[in-house]
This record gives C-alpha cells, sequence and structure tokens, in this order.
C-alpha cells in the first residue's frame, strides 16, 4: 500500500452521479414519502375509528335501548331508539353479513385492528426505507458538490496470508475445520523452515507462560471450580473475541524479535498449542521462566480460565454443541524444542481456535 | 428573426401555462362540484321515494338497521314516523310532515337541477376557453410555416 506506482483509479463524484440526477432522484424520493405518509394518516383514521366503535359496541348492551336520531337516508332523520343492543349485523365481506354478539363483534373488530396496526407496520418500514434512500442521495449530493472523488483498488492478496476466507467465520461446521486445520498445518510448516532461527525465544515464552499458567491452575483448584465453571459458562460466548484480543497482547510482547510478521504468527500459533494442551498436562510442562511483563500475565490468567473452562465444559457436558465438542486432531506443531507432549492433544483440541488465529493475522496486517 | 422566433417561444409558453396552470384545475374543480350536486340530488330523490312508499303503506312505526360505522349494523326502532326531521342546508333541520317534506323535497329538487344546470354551463365554458387557447397557440406555431 505504500508502492509508489498506480494501482487503482480515481473518479470523482460528480461526474458518476450528475447534481440534477441526484436532485431529480431525492425528489422523487420525497414525493414517495409523503404518499406513504398520506397512506400512514388514512389508516391511522381506520384504526382511530375502530378503537372507537369497539368501545361504543362494548358499551352498547349496557342498556337495554338507546335514544338516538335513526338516519333515514343521507337527508332526513327520525328520532327512535336502537333496541336489541346485544345483537349486531357484521359484514365479514364479500357481501356477507353475520348476526353477532356484542362480545363476538368485539373480536372481530379487533381483528380487523390487528390486521390495520400490520399495515401501519410495514408502511411505517418502507418509510424508513424510503428516508434513509433520501438520507443517501442527500449525501451523495452534497458529496458530489464538495468534490469528493471515489478511489478504486483492486485488492491483491498477498502470498504467505492465503488463508480460505471461509475461516473468517466465527463458528464454521466441522467439515471446514478440518479444511481449516489441514490448510494451517501446511502454512505452518512453511512457517517453520523460515522462523527455526527464533525458536528458542518462543520455547521460552512458552515455558514462561506455561509456568504462570500452572500457578493460576493452582490458584482456582484453591479456591474452588464450581463457582468458576459458572462463570465460564456465561463467557464463552463472547470468547473468540477475547481470545483474539488477548492474541493483540501477545503479538505486542513479542514485536520486538527480528521478523516480526512471521514471528507473530509462530507465537501466536504456539499459543494456542499451550492453551489447548495445558489443563490436561500442565504437569508436564518445564518450569524454566522468569518474571515478564504485566500484560503477558494478564493474558496468561484469561488464558488459562478461558482453558479451564473448556475443559470443565468438556468432561461435564459432552456434546454441547458442535463447535465445543469437535475432537479432530491439530496437529500443526510438531517442533522439538517445544516443552510439551502430543499424546493428549485429541482430546482437548479447540476448533475455535484456527479461526481466532486468522483473525490476528488479520488484525496484524 | 430569431428574436421574434424567441418571442413567439416565450408567447405559446405563457398560454401553455395558462391552460394547465388555471384553466385545467377550474376545469376539475367545477366537475367536482358538480358530481356534489348530483349527490344531494340523489339523497332527496331516495328521500321522496322513501316517503312515498311509507305514505303508500301508512305504516306509523318502522324497524330498520342503524350504521354504527365499519359496516356493524344495530337494529332501530322507530315510533313515530309520521314526523321526520330533515336537512334543510346550513346544518339546519326541519321537522316536517311527510307532505311539507315532499313540498320540500321538490322545491329543493328544483333548485339542485338549476345548479347542475348552472355548473354544466360552466364547465361547457371552460371547456371552450382551453380549446380556443389551444387553437391560438396552434395558430402561433403554424403561421410562420404557411
Amino acid at each position: 500500500m505504500t508502492g509508489g506506482e498506480v494501482k487503482g483509479t480515481v473518479t470523482p463524484f460528480d461526474s458518476v452521479f450528475s447534481p440534477a440526477a441526484v436532485r431529480e432522484a431525492a425528489a422523487k424520493v420525497h414525493d414517495s414519502i409523503a404518499d406513504h405518509q398520506k397512506d400512514l394518516a388514512r389508516v391511522q383514521g381506520f384504526i382511530s375509528d375502530n378503537t372507537n366503535l369497539i368501545n361504543l359496541v362494548r358499551h352498547l348492551p349496557d342498556e337495554l335501548s338507546h335514544d338516538i336520531m335513526v338516519p333515514f337516508g343521507g337527508a332526513a332523520f327520525f328520532p327512535g331508539k336502537l333496541i336489541h343492543t346485544n345483537e349486531f349485523l357484521v359484514l365479514l365481506g364479500e357481501g356477507y353479513y353475520a348476526d353477532r354478539t356484542a362480545r363476538q363483534t368485539v373480536e372481530i373488530l379487533k381483528r380487523r385492528g390487528k390486521s390495520l396496526e400490520l399495515q401501519v407496520e410495514s408502511l411505517k418500514a418502507k418509510m424508513m426505507n424510503l428516508e434513509a434512500e433520501a438520507k443517501f442521495f442527500d449525501s451523495t449530493a452534497t458529496d458530489a458538490a464538495e468534490g469528493l472523488v471515489e478511489i478504486m483498488e483492486d485488492y491483491v492478496e498477498e502470498p504467505n496470508k492465503s488463508k480460505p476466507e471461509s475461516s473468517m467465520t466465527t463458528g464454521p461446521p466441522v467439515a471446514d475445520l478440518e479444511k481449516d486445520i489441514s490448510d494451517s498445518n501446511g502454512a505452518s510448516i512453511s512457517d517453520n523452515a523460515r522462523t527455526s532461527t527464533a525458536d528458542d525465544e518462543y520455547a521460552q515464552i512458552m515455558a514462561m507462560l506455561d509456568e504462570r499458567e500452572k500457578e493460576e491452575l493452582e490458584h482456582e483448584n484453591a479456591s474452588g471450580t464450581n463457582k468458576e465453571l459458572g462463570e465460564f459458562e456465561a463467557e464463552a460466548p463472547a470468547e473468540d473475541d477475547s481470545s483474539s484480543d488477548e492474541e493483540e497482547i501477545v503479538e505486542a510482547a513479542t514485536g520486538s524479535s527480528t521478523s516480526p510478521h512471521s514471528v507473530n504468527n509462530k507465537g501466536n500459533e504456539i499459543f494456542q498449542k499451550n492453551k489447548l494442551e495445558n489443563p490436561l498436562q500442565d504437569s508436564n510442562c518445564e518450569i524454566s521462566g522468569k518474571p515478564i511483563g504485566g500484560n503477558l500475565q494478564q493474558y496468561v490468567m484469561e488464558q488459562s480460565q478461558d482453558s479451564s473452562g473448556n475443559a470443565g465444559k468438556q468432561t461435564s457436558r459432552t456434546g454441547f454443541s458442535a463447535r465445543r465438542s469437535f475432537t479432530g486432531s491439530i496437529i500443526e506443531h510438531d517442533d522439538a524444542n517445544l516443552p510439551k507432549s502430543s499424546s493428549n492433544q485429541s482430546t482437548s483440541s479447540n476448533p475455535a481456535k484456527p479461526v481466532s488465529r486468522f483473525k490476528m493475522q488479520k488484525g496484524n496486517r | 428573426m430569431a428574436e421574434s422566433s424567441e418571442l413567439r417561444r416565450q408567447k405559446v409558453q405563457k398560454f401553455e401555462d395558462f391552460v394547465e396552470g388555471r384553466l385545467k384545475p377550474d376545469l376539475v374543480n367545477a366537475i367536482a362540484q358538480r358530481d356534489k350536486v348530483f349527490e344531494q340530488q340523489k339523497i332527496f330523490s331516495d328521500l321522496k321515494r322513501n316517503i312515498q312508499v311509507l305514505e303508500k303503506s301508512g305504516a306509523t312505526s318502522l324497524r330498520t338497521r342503524v350504521n354504527l360505522g365499519s359496516e356493524v349494523y344495530v337494529q332501530a326502532d322507530v315510533p313515530d314516523t309520521r314526523r321526520v326531521f330533515v336537512d334543510i342546508g346550513l346544518g339546519f333541520h326541519v321537522e316536517f310532515t311527510w307532505s311539507e317534506a315532499l313540498d320540500f323535497i321538490s322545491v329543493r329538487e328544483a333548485r339542485l337541477t338549476r345548479q347542475v344546470e348552472e355548473y354544466t354551463h360552466l364547465i361547457a365554458n371552460i371547456k371552450a376557453q382551453i380549446k380556443l387557447v389551444l387553437e391560438g397557440i396552434r395558430e402561433l406555431l403554424q403561421l410562420p410555416t404557411e
């Protein structure tokens, strides 16, 4: 994106949308809004008539008869009274009438009112759409007047980030996940080749993290797991977001190393690895760390909470969902110099992780 | 030459504006007014027929149905039909006997018929004016070509 050569095209807005055309379109939309407004007023008039009628019909049977002026054609009336005040002749439609009691009539009228309200709803929705359209036209007109230009550039995929688009979705089905995993496996192998010199550093960091996680787990065990479990279930839906945040933190922590981009990738994969394995095999970890920054520590704490939550779920609620119960193996990192064992991987792998890793990569660009 | 054609163009524009902006709305308005009078005429002729039916049957009480709105009807009873209140205009109603009512209705119908004639005349007038102006425009456009 910093390249000097011309990559895209620049189009002034007012050459695409001529001001007169925009104004015309806006006027058209405003007319249409006015029409809908009229319709809305009409329907609302019907609704108020209907509610008045419901009140009238409800109260008519209170008395045996009511003195009224009985209309006689459009221009004359007789003094008279309403009789049989609990009998109504209601038009059902298509010229069919039915004798109903007051209560039944009220029900019919209420149903009519409901359909009227539906009409009002749809009219309002239409008007909202039109107003949004009008706003768009107005803003386009002002933009064009201000001489805004549209810059278009073709998207060229960068070769070392060729991940399938499907991994962007937060909860992919199992089949996709497996594809994901195999893809990322290939990618990680190439990563390994490039970044083997920096591996020692990661091993060290991983060891530190393992230590922290172990401490955290011990702490949890001491303070009781029941309460924690409850919290994790509540947290679970937001896990993807939070984990990507955490990964960014880790990026910051490891950002000072020699080849930042690939190194970060690597680091995150390792992190995920550890996240997955730790709840079940923390006792295997080598503890060879020294004190680290607050960010990292916080990350470790959150991470261990997360993973212990996952572990709890896996033991207590098998088949929690497709995402949780996925048990395909993630065997992407076979680095010999990492403190881990691969025996327990299949039981603790979490399918959501490739997704978040991709997210991280996106954030990295 | 160009100046005169420009002048002619402006004149034609003015005439067209007059037809579209003045005469045609007037025409629509007059037709609507006449329709209203027709409606009144129909109401009174209905009333006349109804009263004549009542007279013929000689019934003094009446059972009918009243529309409460939204096509909901209730039965109504009229104990004495010999006196009827008729709308005489401007929101006033007068209590008539049948014969009085029929007299009034015939007077009213005559007046309504006259009104209809007036409006018909007015409408014809406006139509004639529109025709005249259109003819003028046509002449303005055709003269130079002759």
